[in-house]
């Protein structure tokens, strides 16, 4: 999996490329533990390239969501594929993340 | 019918052996791509809950390798089939019994674990669960 990033003074975009699986997601843990800190006010997750989200991938997501709420900033995840999207609906996720 | 096995080491090093192997299975039947992925996906599940606990107390403290049989049977004939079946002689344990996690609580409420094995019961067809021979061995099944 490719992650890129772009980050401006309160924003943060990050682009998902390829799988997010088990071997992916320590990688964008870890990314995101890094950027998400006090003063973003908005993190924009593109999932356009993704099309595989295992659980992991899941827990990674949620995790950014969680961040996001603590620190009183707005996450969107974007530009979704099908099969993601369907993942995010069996999981209730689709529920608890905004989406553009 | 068509089957292959494969034995592999129950470990995470593993996992994209194991998604090539069943990936190469479905497309020599020529699944559709987003099928292939919703068992990639529900497979990758299973292999690594196998990877991270089955062993984890018996076998790392002597430094023993645990192992993983993983049998595919696809079927084209009447539908689409493709039956995997996952084996190891690690502790007993059926992923089936436990709960499933409540996906209606808020993001800052909500628990991480036990997704994986309910992506797996929305997705696959069929799940089962049976301890044989001192091994686990889990089935899954999709038809399309």
């Amino acid at each position: 999996m490719d992650i890129s990033k772009i980050v401006n003074e309160t924003e943060v975009t990050i682009k998902l490329s390829g799988r997010l699986d088990t071997t992916a997601a320590p990688e964008l843990i870890e990314l995101l533990d890094e950027i998400l800190v006090d003063g973003v006010e908005l993190f924009v997750l593109d999932m356009e390239e993704c099309d595989y989200v295992a659980s992991s991938g899941l827990r990674a997501i949620l995790g950014a969501q969680k961040k996001m709420n603590a620190i009183h900033g707005k996450m969107i995840v974007k530009n979704v594929v099908s099969d993601v999207m369907a993942v995010f609906e069996m999981t209730g996720f689709s529920d608890i993340l905004t989406f553009e | 019918m068509r089957t292959e096995e494969m034995e592999v080491a129950a470990s995470i090093d593993s996992l994209s052996k194991v998604m090539s192997f069943i990936e190469e299975n479905m497309r020599i039947s020529c699944w559709p791509d987003s099928e292939i992925n919703k068992v990639l996906v529900c497979a990758e599940e299973i292999f690594v809950n196998i990877a991270s606990y089955s062993y984890v107390e018996s076998y790392s403290a002597i430094g023993k390798e645990g192992l993983c049989q993983i049998k595919v049977d696809t079927d084209i004939d009447a539908r689409y089939m493709i039956r995997i079946t996952f084996k190891d002689q690690g502790m007993p344990f059926n992923p089936l019994s436990m709960d499933s996690p409540d996906i209606t609580l808020s993001a800052d409420d909500r628990e991480i674990g036990g997704l994986g094995i309910l992506m797996v019961r929305k997705m696959m067809d069929d799940v089962s669960y049976s301890y044989e021979y001192e091994s686990n061995i889990l089935t899954m099944v999709k038809y399309w």
